[in-house]
């Protein structure tokens, strides 16, 4: 597609264990065009908070960094770029919003403050302009009577509130990407359902990519144009969402959706994927999620050989050496 | 926040009151007389007792309350040792000595300590890391008379480029503060260094980081104010500490400081000295600490929170 304003491939990052480097994300590879939502969709320690920080750059350097892949914003390789060059990126072109509200706000600002603050560096306003576009920018996000509210800290503010807050942080820039690491995971469900209608809307509003790293696939149904389904630093399974939710052919995929329960079979018992994820560092050999896999447990290919990414006529790509089309 | 600030300030002078209460059991506790000079021939009683009623000492009871009176009125006694000296004066020549002193060196500490532990954060595990935590751990372990004489050796000796044993100029002060300012510098640079990793692994640092701020505006407009919370509450004791004198130091560079009449006060059994040396440090200690807690409300919104103590 050429009309993808990210595009990621081959992404690969390594993190430092006490025993030296691991790699933690193999082979990572998406594209997003604007007004679209890719969901990256996995358990914790999949991967995916850690290629999320990747593209953005904010991996702590002393204990994780990229070791292959480009990031194209724009058609430029981030990771290519200088520090200096990758901060007038950083929140302007490409933003990110994190999972805790409650700690990713600094406790000695006002949240005012905090949204000037985004907003004077993307567009080099002046302070006053950039605090009446903040309490613009924190009405958008629904937060009421925001001329007042601007002055609050957030302690003063909900975990709902302090995530419209963390939204406005990242919008008032007007980035084309925005990443969003389990935005709703820490907030109650009605909240939870509020700030996605609110990403949606704008979404329409500003034509924004974006990227959704989630384990919910709730969340994925409602708010993913395509899907890619990430197990232990690999993307198994990548397509439309609808497909994927409908008719997914990776055995992981397949597990993960009988995971979730269904109000329609109240009386079954949850099922679960056996065994566990595998440590970081720590795959198995081959597909790393042969030992789980009732297809792959026994055969001599999945034990021995990585699947190579198979592409199916739906556009979707597999990484499995027993996915039938 | 004025509730809070108001109530603060009402404990003082309860603090104080006890303070001088438990100072006074132990001044008069202890075996001695102060009207009996050591080795020399016993006072006959009846001299004794016209001394003691001369400075309103006649038993601890009275003593106790006059005393308490004359302190109402800001009246610290007489010292017994210095003949015609009254405690005023001599905390009037000395404490703005040691406070001159004391806070010069509480800035020095101030400035070293949060910049080297800022560096030592920003470069964990790296060589100034390690030159940081060295100098801390030297300026803990060595004691302030061998740091002074080092002082003085190397700067009137070695490089003759300062007197010895002068007091006036503002030079004189350079050498005592820098001796006073080792271990609160120490603690300081370490406090510092804690937070700040703390603070820089912190989400809401990601947060800033996240929206394009370059690493220096993140350190001074996000990480540095959160890092220096723990170092503030230090201070307030830290100050009231420095500029109350230290013995050694005075002793070493020849100061006519106040810490030297909180020794001497006690070995001469000066009752009304120690009494006023105490207070004097006591209120400074507590008046830091308000003062402290006000600043701290300034900086952290968070402090408001908890209900009026």
């Amino acid at each position: 597609m050429s009309d993808r304003v990210l595009d990621v491939s081959n992404l690969g990052v390594a993190v430092r264990t006490p025993t030296g480097w691991r790699a933690v994300v193999h082979e990572v590879s998406f594209g997003l065009a604007p007004r679209q939502t890719l969901a990256l969709v996995g358990e914790s320690g999949s991967g995916k908070s850690i290629s999320a920080l990747a593209i953005m750059r904010l991996l702590n350097s002393r204990s994780a960094r990229t070791t292959s892949g480009t990031v194209e914003l724009d058609r430029v390789d981030l990771l290519a770029l200088p520090e200096r060059a990758m901060t007038r990126i950083r929140g302007r072109r490409v933003a990110m919003i994190f999972q805790e509200p409650m700690t990713a706000l600094n406790p000695l600002m006002t949240v005012g403050a905090q949204v000037a603050e985004s907003a004077e560096l993307a567009s080099g306003k002046s302070r006053a302009e950039a605090w009446s576009e903040a309490v613009r920018m924190l009405d958008r996000v629904g937060i009421a009577d925001a001329d007042r509210r601007a002055a609050s800290f957030p302690h003063e503010l909900s975990g709902g509130m302090r995530q419209r807050v963390m939204i406005a942080i990242a919008l008032v820039a007007r980035p084309a990407v925005l990443i969003a690491d389990e935005p709703t995971t820490a907030l109650d469900v009605t909240i939870q359902a509020q700030i996605l209608s609110l990403l949606q809307s704008l979404q329409e509003e500003t034509g924004l990519a974006l990227l959704l790293i989630t384990h919910d696939f709730g969340v994925v149904a409602r708010m993913a144009d395509q899907a890619a389904v990430i197990y232990a630093g690999r993307i198994v399974e990548r397509g439309a969402t609808d497909d994927i939710l409908e008719r997914p052919l990776h055995p992981y995929t397949r597990g993960l959706l009988a995971c979730i329960p269904s109000l329609e079979r109240p009386a079954a018992r949850l099922t679960v994927i056996p065994g566990t994820v595998p440590s970081a560092g720590d795959e198995p050999s081959g597909c790393a999620f042969h030992p789980r896999c009732e297809l792959g447990r026994d055969e001599a290919r999945c034990r021995d050989e990585v699947p190579a990414a198979g592409a199916f006529a739906d556009g979707r790509i597999v990484r499995c050496w027993k996915a039938e089309a | 926040m004025s509730h809070r600030l108001l109530s603060r300030l009402l404990q003082v002078p309860i603090v104080l009151f006890v303070i001088y209460t438990l100072t006074f059991v132990m001044v008069v506790a202890v075996p001695g007389n102060p009207f009996q000079r050591e080795g020399s021939r016993a006072l006959p009683p009846l001299l004794e007792q016209a001394l003691r009623q001369r400075y309103g000492m006649d038993d601890n009871w009275t003593f106790y309350w006059r005393y308490l009176g004359r302190l109402m009125h800001g009246d610290f006694g007489e010292s017994l040792q210095y003949e015609n000296w009254s405690c005023n004066e001599i905390i009037a020549a000395s404490l703005p000595v040691s406070a001159a002193i004391g806070l010069t060196a509480v800035l020095i500490a101030l400035v070293v300590g949060v910049g080297l532990g800022t560096l030592a954060a920003l470069r964990r595990g790296g060589l100034v890391d390690f030159a940081a935590i060295g100098l801390a751990v030297f300026s803990i372990s060595v004691p302030a008379f061998v740091v002074g004489a080092a002082l003085l050796i190397l700067f009137s000796v070695v490089f003759p480029i300062m007197p010895v044993g002068t007091w006036g100029g503002p030079l004189d002060l350079l050498r005592p503060a820098v001796t006073l300012s080792l271990v609160p510098m120490a603690y300081i640079l370490r406090l510092t260094r804690l937070s700040m990793t703390e603070v820089l692994d912190s989400d809401f640092i990601r947060t800033a980081r996240a929206k394009g701020l370059s690493e220096s505006a993140v350190i001074w407009r996000h990480a540095l104010r959160n890092a220096l919370l723990p170092v503030m509450s230090y201070l307030g004791p830290a100050t009231a500490a420095a500029m109350t004198g230290s013995f050694v130091v005075e002793r070493v560079f020849n100061v006519p400081g106040l810490g030297i009449h909180f020794v001497n006060g006690v070995l001469n059994r000066d009752q009304m000295l120690i009494l006023a040396t105490v207070l004097v440090y006591s209120t400074m200690l507590v008046t830091l600490n308000v003062l402290v807690d006000f600043v701290n409300g300034l900086i952290d919104p968070r402090v408001n929170l908890g209900a009026p103590a």
